[in-house]
C-alpha cells in the first residue's frame, strides 16, 4: 500500500515492524518531534532533537538518502536564514565579517544597510538550520508511513461519519488521478502547438488558465460520477459505520510507541525549560 | 407476483437545461426477467437507470413528474439509502465507482447499509468476489492496478455483495477493451446462472443483448419506443436503426436473405447451413494505391521513464490518404506508438520522420500544425468557454488574422455537425459533441495527418458509423487518418489498413481482411465481426471473407444464383 | 409536453456526496498544482511559498462557489503542502495553513457582503482584459509604498517618505482605474466583489502566512527579520495569480457551477 510520500516522492518506510504500528502511532510519533520543537532553541538542543528525529526515521525504515528530495529546501533555508541575521539584522557579537551595501543620508539620520556577520548571529543560524533538519524528518516520517488506508481506517475506527472518512480517501485517489491529468492536459496543449518554454511568461499565465479550465472540468465530472456511484451505495454521508468491520485495536508496540512520543515531548520540554 | 419496477409516464428536466431527458416515459420491469434497455447516446438510458434508484430525484437537481416503483417502494417516498438496500446499479465507467484503496474495503463498503455483523462481511466479500471469477489474492490490492475487466468486475461484486433484488448494468462492457468485455460478459453469465435477481442490462452491444436477454425495450428521445422480445425487435432492423440501435448482424442478413426472425448466431448458422449448399469464389474490392509517405518509424523505441519499455523496434509508415486502424490489446504500445508519431513523445532510440524531416527538426507550432492528434477522453483537451473559441484557439495561437480564423472555425463546425452550437459552453455538450469539438478544433488546423484514440469507445453505433464515415471523408482529401480502435468489426468497413500492436511490437499489418483471417487476429486479441464468425463457420474461404452485412448477402445471393 | 410539469415535493437537500466528493477532488487538484507551483516557482527561502500559486486559483473560486468546502479544501491543500515537499513539521504546517483558509474566506465574505450575484458575463471584453494589469500593479505599488513607509519612512524620512507618496499616488491611482474598469466590465457588483477580495485576501492572507512562517508558530521556521520579505514576495504572487488565473476561472467556469447546482447558497450547502 504506497504512502503519500511513496506515490509523490518515492519515499517509504521499510519497517515492517513499524508499518504494522496502528496509525495513532505513527501519526503521534512524528507529532512529538514537531511538539518539541519549540523547545530545542540552543544548537545544542537542536543537534540533539536531529538525532533522536534521525534515529526515528531509521527505525522506520527509511533512508536518510530522503533528504535528498529536500535538498534545495535545506540549502534555500539556509541561505536564507543566514541572510536573516547578517543582512536584516543586527545580532551583537565578535564581529566576524562587516560590509555596507548602502548608506542614504535621510531626513532623519543615516540609513545604513549593512551585512555584518557575528559568532552570535552564526549560532541562532546554527540553531534554526538544525530545526529545518529536524522539522523536515518528522514531516517524512510522517507521510512516509502512514497510508491511505492506514488513515482511512483509522478514521472508520473512531466512528468518523462515512462522509469523512469517504472524502480522506478520495483526496489520495484524487492525487493520483490528477497528476495524470496535469500531464496529459499539458501534453495536450503541446500537441496544439503550444511550447511552454519559449512562452514569454505574460502569456505562460494566460496559458494556465486555459490548463485549468479542463482540470476543473474533469473534476466536476468526476465528482458528480462518483457521487451518483456512492448515492447508489445507499450510504449517507452523516451516517457512521455500524458494522464494526474496521477493527483497529491498539496493541502493546502501539502503546510504546506512543508513550515514548510523550515522553520525548516531555523531556525536550523540561530541558528547554532549565535551560 | 408484483412488478420489480413500474416506470409512469415520468417526465424529467435536468436542472439548467431546457429540454426533457424523459418524456412521459413508461415501462415495467417483471420479477425475475433481464430486460435490456437499448438506445441512442443520449436517449435517457442512464436517466432511467438513476430513477429506478430514487437517486433521481431525490439527489439531482430537476424537475420531475410522473411514477416510479421499485420492488413495492415509490422512489419520491422511499429514502434512497433505503431503495439501495434492495436495488444496486454498476455504471459504465469502472474507475468512478471505487473510493476506498482496496479491493476489500470497496466491498465492504458496499454492505455497510445491510449493517450486517463483521464475518457475515467477509463471508460475503469473498463470495460475491468468486461470483465475478475473482479470487480472494484481489483483496488486497488497489482498485487502481486492475485492468478494465478486474475493475469492472469488482463493481459488480460491489453490488451483487449485497444480494440485489433488483440489479442494473449500465452499459458495463463500454467502456472495456475486448479482453475485457469477455472477462465481464463471463461474470454476467454466472450471475444469470446463480443469483435469482431481475437484471435491467442496458447495452449497446447487439449479441450480449441477444444472448442475456428476455425483454428489450428501445428508447429515443426519452421515451419507450419498442418493447418486446429480442427477436420481435431485431426483426424490425430499419425502425430500431433510426432509434440509434443496431440489431445483431445476423438479424440483418436475415432480414435481407427472408430468413425470418433471427437474432442469436446458432440460429443464423443453421439456417444458413440448410438454405446455401455451397459458395463460389468471390473477391471484393481492395484499395491498395495511396499517396506519398507522410510519417515514417524506422526501428523505434520507446521506454517510459519507470522503465516500462513500450516500444520495441517498430518500423511502420502511414501514407497519405490511407485509414489506417492501430488495433489491438490493452498495453500494447498503441497510444505509446501514437505519441511518438505525433511527436509527443520522444523515442529512446530510433526515428521518425514526418514529410521527409525528422520530428526533433520542428518547432512545436509546426508539427502539431501537420500532425494532429485527438485525445481518448475529450475533456483533456478543451481549453476554453465556448465551442467557438475552443476551435479558434489552435489558430489563434498561429496568429492567423481573424477573418481567416472565423473562416475555418466556420468549416470546422460544418463538417462536424457543430454549426448553431458556437457559444455554447463546451462543459455542457453531450459526449458526442465533445468528441467532435475535439476533432474540429484539431481538423481546423489542417494537419495532413490526423491520429484519434479511441474515438468510439462508450458511444453509441450510430454515432461511431457517423464518426468512421468523417474520418473517412478526410482520407479523400488526402490526408491520413490513425485511428486507435477496438471496435473491430467497425474498423474494419472503414479501415484501409489494420496495424496490430502487441508487447510493443507490430504484429501484423494489411488490409482488414486479411489481418482479421490471419493468426493475427488471436494474437491481437481482435474480436471478429460476426458476419465473419459465421461465415468461417459456414467454411467460406477466408479469401472470401465479408465483413460487413452487404458483403455477406452479396456472397449469399452469388451462391445462391 | 405541453403544461407545467408538476415538481414533487422533495426532501431539502443538505450536504450531499457530491459536495463531499467535489470537495475532496478540489483539495486533490489544489495539493497537486501547490507542489507544482512551489517547484517550479519556488520563492527561495520560504518553502512552501510560490512566486506563482497556482492552486489558489482552484480554492479561491471554489470558496467563492462553494463556501467553506473552498476554504477548507485551501487549508488542506496547504497543511500537505507544508509536510511535503516544504518539510514543515504536522505542527507548523497545521497552524500555517490557516493562510490558505483565510485566502479563501475573505473573498467568500466579500461575495456575501455585498450580496453579489456571480455574474461574471463580460459586456466589455477590452475592460475585463486589462482589468488584471491595473488592479495588480496598483495594488502592488500601495503595498510596496505601505511596507517602505513602516520599514524606513516612519524612522528616517526623506527620501523615503517621497517614495512612499509617490508609490501610494500612483498605486491608488492605477487600482481606482481598475476598479472602473471591473464597473465597466460587467455586473458592476459581481466586478467590485471581485476587485476587493483580490485586494484583501492577498494582504489577509499574507500576515497570517508570512507570520506564521516568521514570527508565531510551534516554532516559527524562519527568523522574523525575513517576515517583510515573505510578506511582499505572498501578496504580489497572490495579486498576479489571483487577478489573472482566478478571474478567468470564474468568468469560464461560473456557469458550470450555476448549471451542476453546485453552487452554494449557505456556508456548507
Amino acid at each position: 500500500m504506497p504512502t503519500v510520500l511513496g506515490e509523490l516522492a518515492g519515499i517509504e518506510a521499510r519497517s515492517e515492524r513499524y508499518m504494522d504500528l496502528h496509525v495513532l502511532a505513527k501519526i503521534v510519533v512524528p507529532l512529538s518531534i514537531s511538539l518539541s520543537l519549540p523547545f530545542a532553541k540552543e544548537p545544542l538542543q537542536a543537534l540533539s532533537l536531529v538525532a533522536v528525529s534521525a534515529i526515528a526515521c531509521a527505525a522506520a525504515g527509511i533512508h536518510l538518502s530522503a533528504l535528498k528530495k529536500f535538498l534545495a529546501v535545506i540549502v534555500s533555508m539556509s541561505a536564507f536564514i543566514v541572510l536573516a541575521f547578517s543582512l536584516f539584522t543586527y545580532i551583537p557579537g565578535r564581529v566576524l565579517y562587516e560590509a555596507t551595501l548602502w548608506k542614504v543620508q535621510a531626513e532623519k539620520g543615516v540609513f545604513e544597510w549593512k551585512i555584518a556577520v557575528t559568532d552570535t548571529g552564526l549560532l541562532y543560524s546554527a540553531a534554526f538550520i538544525l530545526r529545518i533538519f529536524a522539522m523536515i524528518l518528522s514531516a517524512t516520517l510522517l507521510l512516509a508511513s502512514v497510508t491511505d488506508r492506514d488513515l482511512v481506517w483509522g478514521l472508520f475506527s473512531l466512528k468518523m461519519p462515512f462522509g469523512v472518512c469517504v472524502a480522506a480517501s478520495l483526496f489520495f485517489r484524487g492525487i493520483h488521478l490528477f497528476v495524470s491529468d496535469f500531464y496529459t492536459v499539458r501534453e495536450a496543449m503541446s500537441a496544439r502547438g503550444v511550447d511552454f518554454e519559449r512562452t514569454p511568461l505574460v502569456k505562460r499565465f494566460t496559458l494556465y488558465a486555459n490548463a485549468l479550465i479542463p482540470l476543473l472540468s474533469l473534476m466536476i465530472t468526476r465528482s458528480y460520477e462518483v457521487s451518483m456511484a456512492l448515492e447508489s451505495r445507499g450510504i449517507a454521508p452523516g451516517s457512521r459505520s455500524a458494522s464494526g468491520y474496521h477493527l483497529y485495536r491498539m496493541r502493546r508496540s502501539d502503546y510504546a510507541a506512543v508513550a515514548a512520543g510523550i515522553a520525548l515531548t516531555l523531556a525536550f520540554a523540561a530541558w528547554g525549560w532549565l535551560a | 407476483m408484483s412488478k420489480a419496477a413500474v416506470v409512469e409516464n415520468v417526465w424529467w428536466r435536468y436542472e439548467g437545461r431546457s429540454d426533457y431527458a424523459l418524456k412521459g416515459l413508461s415501462l415495467e420491469v417483471e420479477r425475475g426477467e433481464v430486460l435490456a434497455v437499448m438506445g441512442h447516446s443520449g436517449a435517457g438510458k442512464t436517466t432511467l437507470a438513476l430513477a429506478l434508484t430514487g437517486i433521481i430525484p431525490q439527489r439531482v437537481p430537476g424537475a420531475f413528474k410522473g411514477r416510479v416503483e421499485v420492488l413495492g417502494m415509490s422512489t419520491i417516498k422511499a429514502d434512497v439509502t433505503e431503495i439501495a438496500k434492495r436495488a444496486a446499479i454498476v455504471f459504465e465507467d469502472p474507475e468512478i465507482q471505487f473510493v476506498m484503496s482496496t479491493v476489500e474495503d470497496e466491498i465492504a463498503l458496499a454492505l455497510e447499509p445491510l449493517r450486517i455483523g463483521r464475518e457475515e462481511m467477509k463471508e460475503r466479500i469473498v463470495w460475491s468476489l468468486e461470483l465475478v471469477g475473482l479470487d480472494r489474492s484481489f483483496l488486497g490490492r488497489s482498485p487502481l492496478q486492475l485492468s478494465g475487466g478486474e475493475k469492472q468486475r469488482v463493481a459488480i461484486a460491489a453490488a451483487v455483495a449485497r444480494e440485489p433484488e433488483l440489479l442494473i448494468l449500465d452499459e458495463p462492457t463500454s467502456d472495456l477493451d475486448p479482453a475485457g468485455k469477455e472477462e465481464v460478459v463471463a461474470a454476467i453469465r454466472r450471475l444469470r446462472d446463480q443469483l435469482d435477481t431481475t437484471v435491467v442490462l442496458i447495452e449497446h452491444e447487439p449479441e450480449y443483448v441477444a444472448e442475456f436477454a428476455d425483454r428489450v425495450a428501445v428508447i429515443k428521445e426519452g421515451r419507450v419506443a419498442l418493447d418486446g422480445e429480442p427477436g420481435e425487435v431485431f426483426s424490425r432492423v430499419d425502425y430500431v436503426k433510426g432509434c440509434g440501435v443496431y440489431p445483431p448482424e445476423v438479424s440483418e442478413i436475415s432480414a435481407d436473405l427472408g430468413l425470418g426472425s433471427v437474432y442469436r448466431f446458432d440460429q443464423a448458422l443453421e439456417l444458413l447451413k440448410a438454405s446455401v449448399k455451397g459458395f463460389r469464389s468471390y473477391s471484393f474490392v481492395e484499395r491498395n494505391s495511396f499517396g506519398s509517405t507522410l510519417i515514417e518509424c524506422r526501428d523505434v523505441h520507446y521506454a517510459y521513464p519507470n522503465g516500462v519499455r513500450a516500444l520495441k523496434g517498430v518500423s511502420l509508415e502511414i501514407r497519405g490518404g490511407e485509414l489506417v486502424a492501430l488495433v489491438g490489446p490493452n498495453g500494447g504500445g498503441k497510444t505509446t506508438l501514437a505519441k511518438v508519431m505525433g511527436g509527443l513523445l520522444k523515442p529512446s532510440a530510433g526515428e521518425v520522420r514526418v514529410l521527409g524531416r525528422r520530428v526533433e527538426d520542428y518547432d512545436r507550432l509546426t508539427l502539431s500544425s501537420l500532425v494532429g492528434y485527438v485525445y481518448q477522453n475529450p475533456d483533456h483537451q478543451i481549453f476554453n468557454k465556448s465551442v467557438y473559441e475552443e476551435v479558434a484557439f489552435g489558430l489563434r495561437l498561429r496568429k492567423l488574422p481573424e477573418k481567416e480564423v472565423r473562416e475555418k472555425v466556420s468549416r470546422a463546425l460544418e463538417l462536424f455537425e457543430l454549426k448553431g452550437l458556437e457559444g455554447e459552453h463546451p462543459f455542457f455538450l453531450s459526449k458526442g459533441e465533445k468528441r467532435r469539438l475535439a476533432l474540429a478544433s484539431v481538423y481546423a488546423l489542417d494537419p495532413k495527418v490526423l491520429i484519434v484514440d479511441e474515438p468510439t469507445t462508450g458511444q453509441d453505433m450510430r454515432f461511431n458509423e457517423i464518426l468512421f464515415t468523417v474520418l473517412k471523408r478526410l482520407t479523400d482529401e488526402g490526408r491520413a487518418v490513425v485511428v486507435i480502435t477496438h471496435s473491430i468489426p467497425l474498423a474494419a468497413r472503414y479501415a484501409d489498413r489494420f496495424v496490430v500492436v502487441k508487447d510493443g511490437k507490430v504484429v501484423a499489418s494489411g488490409s482488414p481482411r486479411r489481418v482479421l483471417t490471419s493468426s493475427a487476429a488471436e494474437e491481437g486479441r481482435l474480436t471478429k465481426p460476426q458476419v465473419l464468425r459465421l461465415a468461417l463457420a459456414l467454411g467460406l474461404d477466408s479469401n472470401v471473407a465479408p465483413l460487413s452485412v452487404e458483403e455477406f448477402v452479396k456472397v449469399v445471393e452469388v451462391a445462391r444464383a | 409536453m405541453s403544461g407545467e410539469v408538476q415538481v414533487e415535493e422533495m426532501p431539502r437537500r443538505g450536504i450531499t456526496w457530491m459536495h463531499i466528493v467535489t470537495f475532496a477532488f478540489a483539495t486533490a487538484i489544489s495539493y497537486v498544482l501547490a507542489v507544482v507551483s512551489s517547484l517550479i516557482f519556488p520563492v527561495l527561502g520560504a518553502p512552501g511559498v510560490s512566486a506563482l500559486y497556482v492552486a489558489s486559483a482552484i480554492y479561491v473560486p471554489l470558496g467563492i462557489w462553494m463556501g467553506l468546502w473552498g476554504c477548507l479544501a485551501g487549508y488542506m491543500s496547504c497543511f500537505f503542502l507544508g509536510l511535503y515537499p516544504s518539510g514543515y513539521s504536522p505542527v507548523q504546517s497545521f497552524v500555517w495553513s490557516w493562510a490558505d483558509f483565510i485566502e479563501a474566506f475573505v473573498p467568500l465574505l466579500i461575495y456575501r457582503a455585498l450580496k453579489a450575484d456571480l455574474d461574471f458575463t463580460v459586456k466589455r471584453p477590452r475592460a475585463a482584459k486589462l482589468l488584471p494589469f491595473f488592479v495588480s500593479s496598483g495594488s502592488i505599488l500601495l503595498l510596496l509604498g505601505i511596507v517602505i513607509q513602516v520599514l524606513w519612512g516612519v524612522a528616517f524620512g526623506e527620501p523615503f517618505t517621497t517614495i512612499y507618496v509617490v508609490l501610494v499616488y500612483l498605486g491608488a491611482a492605477l487600482a481606482v482605474v481598475g476598479i472602473i474598469l471591473g464597473l465597466l466590465a460587467g455586473n458592476a457588483r459581481t466586478w467590485l466583489a471581485q476587485i476587493l477580495s483580490i485586494i484583501a485576501t492577498g494582504v489577509c492572507s499574507g500576515l497570517w502566512g508570512a507570520g506564521t512562517l516568521t514570527i508565531f508558530n510551534f516554532p516559527p521556521p524562519l527568523p522574523a527579520e525575513l517576515f517583510w520579505p515573505v510578506f511582499v514576495g505572498w501578496v504580489l504572487s497572490d495579486y498576479i495569480v489571483l487577478s489573472v488565473i482566478s478571474t478567468a476561472l470564474l468568468i469560464a467556469l461560473t456557469p458550470v457551477f450555476k448549471r451542476t447546482g453546485l453552487l452554494v447558497k449557505g456556508w456548507w450547502a
